[in-house]
């Protein structure tokens, strides 16, 4: 369930910063593959992420939270280690 | 080696060149004494002055070491950073790159993709380098980004190495070769050198 919760808040996230619908994001969705999506854009989606789930990011990984899964996937590894 | 190449080159929004005189002013001051635009700069060492610019500028001779102002398009170009290419070892064909976008207005709106891809073209095409390489403090995300979405590859680190906000702190390292930029280059249509490539 909070799966599911994450995945739609990082979706809208990246939809608002990217000005992207958001039923275009989906896992392949990158910085590879969104031009918008640059070093300015990344900090604004970190931010707003860190903010909307009340956690940070460990800042040596920021740099490389560079699509949707990588996301999704380190908010889950902190979802498990606060458990 | 037949032609000597221009230095300009342009992307659909920007366009580098050497700074002229004319470049050298008030604006470009006002970015060093910004500490937000110098937080990762090494130029935040030193009080800045326009003689002090003058001199850095002047230190690129354009053969071995290259400066280039970034501009926009608009009809009275706006200078909003810069760009270099230094450390060129003409054996190992290598060199290393940093640049700087001075104008915060202008973060964000691609400059600095388009000026380091431009820089990459050049150092590959017209140069003939075989690799080029450029170096952050850990801290900088938006830089490392960056050298993540222009498609370098990270090459190591180099503890304790910068004297940053009251302690040393690691330096990280990445690097392109020219073959890897050929694969990544095509993910930026946008961008024309309109350099000439040495033949």
């Amino acid at each position: 369930m909070t799966e599911r919760i994450n995945e739609a808040i990082v979706r809208q996230i990246l939809a608002d910063v990217l000005d992207l619908p958001e039923t275009s994001i989906h896992t392949d969705t990158s910085f590879m593959t969104v031009e918008a999506w640059d070093s300015l854009a990344h900090l604004n989606i970190i931010m707003a992420i860190e903010q909307t789930l009340a956690f940070k990011f460990n800042s040596k990984d920021i740099p490389h939270l560079t699509s949707y899964q990588s996301l999704l996937n380190a908010i889950q590894s902190i979802a498990n280690q606060s458990k | 080696m037949t032609t000597t190449p221009t230095l300009e080159m342009q992307s659909s929004r920007f366009r580098l060149r050497p700074l002229e005189e004319a470049d050298i002013g008030e604006r470009y001051l006002n970015w060093l004494k910004d500490p937000v635009v110098t937080r990762f700069l090494d130029v935040k060492a030193a009080t800045p002055t326009i003689e002090k610019i003058r001199t850095y500028v002047a230190s690129f001779d354009h053969r071995r070491k290259f400066l280039w102002g970034i501009f926009t398009l608009d009809e009275v170009p706006i200078h909003v950073g810069n760009i270099s290419l230094y450390d060129i070892h003409e054996y190992h064909r290598n060199g290393h790159y940093g640049y700087m976008i001075g104008d915060k207005d202008y973060w964000g709106s691609g400059a600095a993709v388009d000026a380091i891809a431009m820089v990459f073209d050049f150092a590959f095409n017209v140069l003939g380098l075989h690799s080029v390489s450029g170096g952050s403090n850990i801290e900088n995300t938006a830089s490392i980004f960056n050298f993540n979405k222009m498609g370098l590859t990270y090459s190591g680190t180099i503890k304790e190495r910068l004297w940053f906000e009251g302690r040393f702190v690691d330096m990280v390292t990445y690097s392109i070769t020219c073959d890897e930029w050929k694969l990544i280059r095509k993910r930026y249509p946008q961008i024309t050198t309109l350099h000439r490539e040495i033949v």
